[in-house]
C-alpha cells in the first residue's frame, strides 16, 4: 500500500526545522528536532531509492491468496481484505494471509525502523 | 494563570482552612497533550509544602477523563493503599481559573522510562525490587470494585471487557483512511480468543515504566489515571509487561526494570491470587494492538492536516514495530497451542 507521508511531505517537514544552518558534526550534539528531521530525510532518500517495488511485491501476494483475481488496486485489496478478516472470512489464517501480512509489515519496517525488523525477522 | 496568582491563594487557604497561605513559586511543568501542570510552592500557616495544581490542557482528547474525575480516581486509589499523590482539593468551577482543577501533593523522582530502565540504582536487585512492589501496587488498585458511587462515572462492561476494547479499537481504526489487513487480523484474533467475563476490577489502563515516579530506587507514586476503567485485572498485566514499555532493555521483562516473576511475586503476595499466567500473553498482544492504533491515530493528527508536526508523523510510522509484535505473537500463542 502506498505508505504517507510521500519523500516530498518528509523533504518539506525536515527542511522546516534544518533550515540552512549547518548541523553540529558531533551526531551527539544533535537536538532532539534534528534527530527527527534527519530520520524524515532518511524515509524520504529510502523511499526514492525504493520506488514501487513493494507495492509490486505485494500485488504479486494478493494475487495468490486471491487466486489470480486481478485488476484492484493495493488499496481496493486492502480494503477488501480487512473488511472480510473483520467479517470472520480468513479465520483459518492460511499460509498465503500470514506471509502477505507479513510482507505489508516488513515493507514499512524497511522504511520506518530496518534494525526493529532485523532483530525481529533476521532480515 | 500567573494573572491569577492572588485569587488562587485565596481559593487554597479557603480550601485548606488555613488562617494564611502565600503562594511562593509558580511554574507550569512541561509535558502533557491532555492536562495542565503547575508546580506550586506555598506557604500555609508559616509551613512551605510542596503542591501541584493540574487542569485541562487547551486541547485534550475524548478518551481520557476529566479532572474531576480523575481526583475521585485519585482519591479512591490513596484510600485504598495505593502510591500516589495525596489529592487535596478540587475546583469543578471554571470561574477562578476558566478551567476546573484540582490540587495534590508534588512527589519527587524521574519517570521517564529511558532514564528509569537505564538508572544504575535499578538494576539487578534494586530493579526486582521495584517490581515487585510495582506488582503489590498494582494489586491495591485491582482491590477497588464496582459498586463505587464515588466512581459512577465509570461504565460497568456489559460484556467482557476484551470484547469492548476490541469494539473501541475497530472504531478507531473505522476513523482512519487507510484500512489495516495486519491489525484486523489481530482484533479478530483476540475477538476469537477472548477471555470470558471476569469479576471487574479498577485498572489503571495506562499502568507501565514512565507514568510512576522513582527516587532513589524506591517508588514515589503512580500517576497519570486519566485512562481508568473497569476492567479484567489481567489487562493491566499484559499492558505493563509488553516489550514497547521496557524501553529497550528487553531482557527485563517487567517494565523494563525487573523480572516478570518478581512484578508477579508482589502482585500474589499482595491480592493472595495466582497470576493467570496463560493469559498474560493474550494482553500483551492485546496491547501491541491498542499501542498501534494509538500511533496511528497519532499520525493521522498530522496527515489529516489538522496538525502540523512531524513528531506525529514519526510516532505513526513505530505503528508496523507493534503490528510486527502481534503477528509474530498470535503465531507463537498458536504454535504453542498445536504443539
Amino acid at each position: 500500500m502506498r505508505q504517507r507521508p510521500d519523500a516530498a511531505e518528509f523533504d518539506r517537514l525536515a527542511d522546516k526545522i534544518l533550515g540552512e544552518a549547518p548541523l553540529p558534526e558531533d551526531r551527539h550534539a544533535l537536538s532532539y528536532d534534528q534527530r527527527m528531521a534527519l530520520k524524515a530525510r532518511s524515509i524520504a532518500d529510502f523511499d526514492r531509492a525504493r520506488g514501487n517495488t513493494d507495492i509490486d511485491e505485494e500485488l504479486a501476494l494478493f494475487a495468490i491468496l486471491y487466486d489470480g483475481e486481478a485488476g484492484a488496486s493495493v488499496e481496493e485489496l486492502n480494503r477488501r481484505l480487512a473488511g472480510e478478516i473483520r467479517a470472520g472470512q480468513w479465520d483459518d489464517a492460511p499460509a498465503a494471509l500470514q506471509a502477505l501480512l507479513i510482507q505489508q509489515v516488513s515493507a514499512r519496517l524497511e522504511r520506518s525502523n530496518p534494525k526493529y525488523l532485523k532483530a525481529m525477522l533476521g532480515e | 494563570m500567573e494573572d491569577r496568582r492572588e485569587a488562587l491563594a485565596g481559593w487554597l487557604k479557603e480550601a485548606a482552612g488555613a488562617d494564611a497561605l502565600e503562594i511562593l513559586a509558580m511554574e507550569k511543568l512541561s509535558g502533557g497533550a491532555i492536562q495542565e501542570n503547575w508546580g506550586l510552592k506555598v506557604l500555609v500557616d508559616g509551613v512551605a509544602r510542596d503542591w501541584l495544581l493540574r487542569t485541562d490542557a487547551p486541547s485534550g482528547v475524548a478518551a481520557s477523563h476529566g479532572r474531576a474525575q480523575e481526583f475521585a480516581l485519585l482519591k479512591a486509589a490513596h484510600k485504598a493503599g495505593v502510591t500516589v499523590p495525596e489529592p487535596l482539593f478540587i475546583e469543578s468551577d471554571a470561574v477562578l481559573l476558566g478551567r476546573p482543577f484540582y490540587v495534590m501533593t508534588r512527589i519527587k523522582g524521574r519517570a521517564e522510562g529511558h532514564i528509569l530502565t537505564r538508572d544504575p540504582a535499578l538494576q539487578g536487585e534494586g530493579g526486582n525490587r521495584l517490581a515487585e512492589r510495582l506488582g503489590r501496587e498494582l494489586a491495591r488498585i485491582h482491590t477497588i470494585r464496582p459498586p463505587r458511587p464515588d466512581l459512577d462515572f465509570l461504565p460497568l462492561p456489559a460484556e467482557a471487557p476484551a470484547l469492548n476494547r476490541i469494539a473501541t479499537y475497530r472504531g478507531y481504526l473505522d476513523e482512519l483512511p487507510d484500512p489495516n489487513p495486519a491489525l484486523e487480523y489481530a482484533l479478530r484474533w483476540l475477538e476469537l480468543n477472548a477471555p470470558k467475563m471476569p469479576e471487574p476490577v479498577l485498572c489503571h489502563s495506562d499502568f507501565r515504566t514512565g507514568n510512576y515516579m522513582v527516587e532513589d530506587g524506591e517508588l514515589t507514586g503512580i500517576l497519570d489515571w486519566e485512562f481508568a476503567a473497569w476492567s479484567d485485572p489481567m489487562e493491566d498485566v499484559g499492558w505493563f509487561c509488553y516489550r514497547y514499555w521496557r524501553f529497550g532493555a528487553d531482557e527485563r521483562e517487567a517494565g523494563g526494570i525487573g523480572d516478570r516473576e518478581a512484578f508477579y511475586r508482589g502482585y500474589e503476595a499482595e491480592s493472595g491470587r495466582k497470576v493467570a499466567r496463560e493469559i498474560i500473553p493474550y494482553w500483551e498482544i492485546m496491547a501491541a494492538a491498542r499501542w498501534a492504533v494509538i500511533a496511528l491515530q497519532q499520525g493521522e493528527r498530522h496527515l489529516s492536516g489538522g496538525e502540523e508536526s512531524l513528531e506525529l508523523v514519526l510516532t505513526g510510522l513505530r505503528s508496523p514495530e507493534m503490528e510486527l509484535d502481534v503477528l509474530l505473537a498470535i503465531a507463537h500463542v498458536e504454535g504453542e497451542d498445536e504443539a
